[in-house]
């Protein structure tokens, strides 16, 4: 009796052209949602061995099996598995969503566009637009204290100088929502993605995000804002450093999208909760080190 | 008696003499004494430089931080010329890494370069050793830098624990700890052991020079004022 408990299973699989031995008694055992990379240099035999496992090689002996069934003799069990090869059956005039979306509609897959924004990357686009246009507004947040020497009274107060960073951060968390509203219905609108199907969730995320990218950018900015070309010093440091924070966000916001709210959904807005506490603390310590001399 | 001078100057010999002596060993070895890798063959050695590198990367933005920590609270600047050269190290390991990963890559994936978790992350710790750098040469007052430096070392050693469980928190193609060989184990402890104390040469010596530039910038000054 065959076992079915592997996807794709070859035994024995061997393959010769004309003399050369290209497949040597290869056996290969492939289960259910594995991923496999097959790798070696040109000349190898990848080729060889991916056409033999998808039926489209006669081997030269041993035997491939599809979930236990062979798909060379068995009709009915070349449905069980999809190749791409060399040609990848791609229209080149569409883009990348319009192929998945004519794909998804050819095979009858509910909610289509739910479904392929989930596979593309609209999270990292959106919270790359909300960075940069939020790092012009950051870049502001002690423009006024600079010109007036008001920095010295505000730290005159008797209040600790982290005091004055959580007002700043607040102030900027504020202005990064107030921009969000705009942004994100544009970019709902220009890119075709759907909704999210609970907008709450998508509002968690999006605080969280503000938070870790203020956090920094506060911090950041009280530091640059003195210097010459204190705005470009600020987006080159800014960047690599909120990384962490734009890639939860941006991952979390994808599954919200698609309405996936699995244990990664979770695992990604502990990691964008944890990095933003993080940096919020990072900069309340940090502060007045900063502003005081 | 012998002067301090003198003293100094025997010890350096001392230990530069140990580290190059280390590194050398650690060449012979990575070439003749760990075994030819099966699937990847005399390639695969590069693996021993990439991690020895990799490893003082991020060892050297962790330093970066802590002695900038350091300086903040104490304020004084020989804390500073640590921290940069802790950094200035840091870059040049955090590009070798990237480049010897590189070499690796295109005969073992055939391309230069992917965004793989590990290679993105490691990029974006080179970005910060960069950033890090440039910011500073933007500041002139030693201790207005050296608070700069001090925080940015500060947020960007936040990133480190990203760059290290990249591999394991994500799925990506770089390997993850692959089993070796005991001897090849020992291989690469001795080489990243060698690659540390000829690290940790060029740390003193960086922060020796450092500190020479600072002394005389003073003295300048001092000769400046009227």
């Amino acid at each position: 009796m065959r076992s079915c408990e592997f996807a794709i299973e070859a035994r024995r699989l061997s393959k010769t052209f004309a003399g050369q031995v290209v497949l040597n008694n290869i056996d290969l055992a492939i289960s259910a949602g594995e991923a496999v990379a097959i790798i070696g240099p040109n000349g190898s035999g990848k080729t060889t061995l991916l056409r033999c496992l998808a039926s489209l090689l006669r081997p030269s002996s041993g035997e491939v099996f599809w979930f236990g069934k062979a798909p060379r003799t068995e009709s009915q069990a070349r449905r069980l598995v999809g190749t791409i090869g060399h040609e990848s059956g791609l229209y080149p005039h569409l883009t990348v969503r319009e192929n998945l979306l004519f794909a998804a509609r050819m095979c009858d897959v509910s909610e289509p566009s739910r479904r392929v924004a989930e596979l593309l990357a609209v999270g990292g686009l959106l919270w790359l637009a909300i960075f940069f246009a939020g790092i012009i507004a950051l870049d502001r947040s002690f423009a006024g204290e600079r010109e007036n020497g008001c920095l010295e009274g505000l730290l005159f107060y008797p209040v600790s100088a982290a005091a004055v960073y959580v007002a700043k951060l607040a102030v900027n968390v504020a202005a990064l929502t107030c921009l969000e509203c705009v942004l994100i219905p544009l970019f709902v609108v220009l890119s075709g993605t759907p909704l999210p199907t609970y907008p709450g969730s998508l509002v968690s995320v999006v605080l969280l995000g503000n938070l870790g990218i203020a956090a920094v950018g506060t911090l950041l900015s009280a530091l640059t804002s003195g210097m010459r070309h204190g705005t470009g010093f600020l987006a080159i440091l800014a960047l690599p450093l909120v990384v962490p924070v734009l890639l939860s966000a941006a991952e979390a916001t994808r599954l919200t999208i698609a309405g996936e709210f699995g244990a990664e959904w979770q695992r990604w807005l502990q990691l964008l909760g944890a990095f933003a506490v993080i940096f919020v603390t990072a900069g309340t310590v940090l502060f007045e080190f900063v502003v005081q001399e | 008696m012998p002067n301090a001078r003198a003293v100094h100057a025997g010890q350096k010999t001392i230990w530069a003499s140990l580290a190059g002596g280390l590194m050398s060993a650690a060449f012979v070895a990575i070439f003749f004494l760990a075994p030819t890798e099966q699937s990847m063959g005399a390639v695969q050695r590069i693996l021993y430089v990439h991690v020895s590198v990799a490893w003082l990367a991020l060892l050297g933005l962790v330093a970066s931080a802590a002695t900038g920590c350091v300086y903040l609270l104490r304020r004084d600047l020989i804390w500073d010329h640590w921290s940069q050269a802790a950094a200035e190290l840091g870059w040049l390991c955090a590009t070798l890494t990237l480049v010897t990963g590189s070499l690796w890559a295109s005969e073992a994936w055939n391309t230069w370069w992917t965004w793989d978790p590990r290679l993105t992350t490691a990029f974006v710790l080179w970005l910060i050793y960069s950033g890090y750098l440039l910011i500073r040469s933007n500041v002139e007052d030693p201790h207005a830098r050296a608070r700069v430096g001090a925080v940015v070392a500060i947020v960007g050693v936040l990133d480190v624990p990203l760059v290290v469980m990249a591999t394991r928190w994500f799925r990506g193609i770089h390997p993850v700890a692959p089993e070796m060989e005991p001897m090849m184990r020992g291989v690469l402890f001795f080489s990243a052991f060698s690659f540390a104390s000829f690290f940790g040469l060029l740390l003193f010596l960086r922060r020796k020079q450092l500190r020479q530039e600072s002394l005389i910038t003073a003295l300048e000054r001092a000769a400046a004022r009227p």
